[in-house]
């Protein structure tokens, strides 16, 4: 990065604006933040030039010109609000609209649609043309994606994003003139890892999730950031949550540093343990128990034999303040305790030109190193199953969703004369016999934390959604935990 | 009782002295004027009455009156709504539920229809937005008097009923 870049002085709407030589008009004008419409352009793919809606206006060109592949120049003027552009555009508008079927009313891009909101800014308020629509085909594209061809502007955002971002160049357009349409190549279908992200970068209602189809009107829906919890990347998320505040869809937030504007598909799908299948309560021994009962019998097991036979294990899907929480617990509790990490198994990184999902499926891995000094949880768990003899206590603080339970774990297990175990999930874990106390916690969705990803960066989250059961932070329990102690060690001065 | 208040000013705002009756003693003691309004109710007895047995007796309404609602069907006897919830989001009164779905796939050229509209009759307030919010010509509303029911759940129209209102 030390290479020196050349820097232009420019005008755009009568400001004065340095950028890099290399740019062009219309990234100058959005860092400034001057916003000139767009649909084909997105600043993550290539130029291709075709939408024309970007028409800006350059002192001494004749014409407009294209914004997005206008390169800057130095002592460039450019205005984007004159009156050629606005024609321009209105122009352009009216031509993207002719074979459109308005069909706002059944479409799911309506009220986050570039189509709707360009219109407004920039359309006439009444068509001009009478003559009959061309009417184009209706597809399933893959298992996540719909194609509505009717609707599509031909930007081509989605087969530029297959060629580069994703490189499995699925997508093209057949036919021609007023007939092109987007398609897969013959035998293929869009289902590459990332293909929904064509949902995402589709400006206009062609392309949606089959996935999200018909769920919910966009305005009915609240949003939050979140991390996605799914690998250790830590891509930046929405949540978009219905007025019940369910998880209606998922989809990747802005950050260069991260996931630029990319997710992958499971990541996208995979909240539907945060509705089904819960621990609702805290559980003693298989059955349904107060808070109270619960944490009394969870404080006896951690402290039986002052915590010598006992052992902590975390999973790497814990949130560095979870981590700590209990590390503070077993330091007051059972400080003979040992802490051990686990994970779920780490699989091979799916590479992609653009964009890499990891095989560690674990969200903190590097936060565990952090907090709890373990580099490697699966070695952890190794080094764990490898000893024999008795556990007397097995403090397991589990909060992976669709966990397979490996030979090793299970010994570890079995083992074990009395589990307390910290989920969310009311899962085969729970069926498990030695399951003494379950406490139940909150999926990553429903409590505040930090992850700290594969590159070392902690990104701190906040809750999206009120808790779905009766659950807690770890940091809450272990807080009410450490109360009861301190409670307990003063009824015992007392007597 | 301020020492600054000047001794001349009339206190008229905080006095509580009653003010003069303008009324005489006739009419103060009431009773002939309660007569007079007994004899009111007392003719009123032998005239035709202006009000009806509701909701035994309907009053009759102009062609225009905002009833309850119906949803309308295309010519081919298909319900026109698609479920944009164009209705929903411009009642004031949040008394229409939609859950969308797929359309019939014989269905040609409709994505979508409801596979729930629910309108909560306790709750519409009759202002007619949801008519004419809707793009589609799927709801209307007839002139006919809102009905009577005993339960609060027998108020809630579905999409049934709603389409054989």
């Amino acid at each position: 990065m030390t290479a020196e870049v050349k820097m232009v002085n420019m005008k755009i709407d009568g400001r004065d604006v340095t950028v890099p030589a290399d740019w062009t008009v219309i990234r100058a004008a959005h860092k400034n933040d001057i916003d000139i419409p767009h649909y084909c352009y997105h600043p993550d793919l290539s130029i291709a030039g075709n939408c024309r809606i970007c028409m800006v206006s350059v002192k001494g060109a004749p014409r407009p010109v294209v914004g997005c592949a206008t390169p800057v120049a130095e002592g460039m003027e450019v205005t984007t609000t004159a009156a050629a552009e606005v024609e321009a555009r209105k122009s352009v508008m009216e031509f993207l609209l002719i074979n459109h079927p308005l069909d706002c009313p059944e479409c799911d891009q309506a009220g986050e649609c570039k189509l709707q909101d360009y219109s407004v800014d920039h359309g006439r308020d009444h068509g001009r043309f009478h003559e009959e629509k061309v009417r184009k085909s209706k597809s399933t594209m893959g298992p996540h994606v719909k194609y509505w061809g009717s609707r599509c502007i031909l930007c081509t955002r989605c087969v530029r994003f297959t060629d580069e971002v994703s490189g499995t160049g699925e997508l093209g357009i057949i036919y021609r003139g007023d007939r092109n349409e987007i398609a897969t190549f013959p035998g293929r279908v869009l289902d590459n890892p990332l293909s929904m992200n064509t949902v995402d970068i589709c400006p206009v209602g062609a392309l949606v999730s089959s996935d999200f189809l018909f769920q919910s009107r966009v305005w009915n829906l609240h949003s939050n950031p979140s991390i996605c919890p799914g690998c250790s990347l830590g891509c930046n998320t929405r949540v978009d949550l219905d007025a019940k505040d369910q998880i209606k869809r998922i989809v990747p937030r802005r950050n260069d540093a991260v996931n630029k504007e990319w997710m992958c598909d499971s990541g996208r799908l995979n909240f539907g343990y945060v509705h089904a299948g819960r621990l609702q309560k805290p559980k003693l021994g298989g059955a349904d128990a107060t808070w109270k009962e619960a944490r009394r019998a969870a404080l006896e097991l951690l402290a039986l034999n002052g915590g010598a036979n006992t052992v902590a294990l975390i999973s790497a899907w814990n949130t560095s303040e979870a981590m700590a929480a209990i590390l503070d617990l077993v330091a007051v509790e059972s400080p003979a305790a040992r802490i051990f990490g686990y994970g779920n198994p780490v699989v091979a990184d799916q590479v992609f030109p653009g964009f890499t999902i990891y095989g560690d499926k674990n969200p903190n891995r590097a936060g565990m190193e952090q907090v709890l000094g373990i580099a490697d949880p699966a070695a952890s768990l190794k080094a764990l199953a490898s000893e024999t003899g008795s556990i007397g206590t097995l403090l397991l603080v589990h909060n992976i969703p669709d966990f397979v339970i490996t030979p090793e774990f299970k010994a570890v297990l079995d083992r074990s004369e009395n589990v307390v175990l910290l989920d969310f999930a009311s899962g085969e874990l729970l069926r498990y016999g030695n399951v003494a106390v379950a406490l139940p916690t909150l999926t990553s969705f429903e409590k505040a934390g930090t992850f700290v990803n594969n590159a070392g960066l902690a990104q701190s989250f906040e809750p999206v959604m009120e808790p779905a059961t009766y659950g807690l932070s770890e940091a809450e329990i272990v807080e009410a935990l450490k109360r009861d102690v301190g409670a307990a060690t003063r009824a015992g001065a007392a007597a | 009782m301020s020492a600054n208040a000047p001794e001349t000013a009339p206190r008229k705002s905080g006095s509580h002295e009653p003010l003069p009756s303008r009324l005489g003693w006739l009419t103060r003691i009431y009773i002939p004027m309660i007569l007079k309004g007994m004899l009111i109710s007392l003719r009123e007895f032998f005239r035709k009455p202006v009000t009806i047995q509701y909701p035994e007796q309907k009053p009759r309404v102009s062609e225009r009156f905002r009833g309850e609602h119906r949803l309308t069907k295309d010519a081919e006897g298909k319900m026109k709504c698609v479920a944009c919830y164009m209705c929903a989001t411009a009642c004031p009164a949040h008394c229409i539920t939609i859950e969308a779905e797929a359309a019939p796939p014989e269905w040609e050229g409709r994505d979508k229809i409801p596979r729930v509209f629910e309108i909560d009759m306790l709750k519409c307030i009759y202002c007619g937005y949801c008519v004419e919010a809707c793009p589609k010509e799927a709801i209307e509303m007839t002139n006919k008097i809102p009905q009577v029911y005993r339960t609060r759940q027998e108020f809630i129209y579905d999409r049934e009923k709603l389409l054989s209102n």
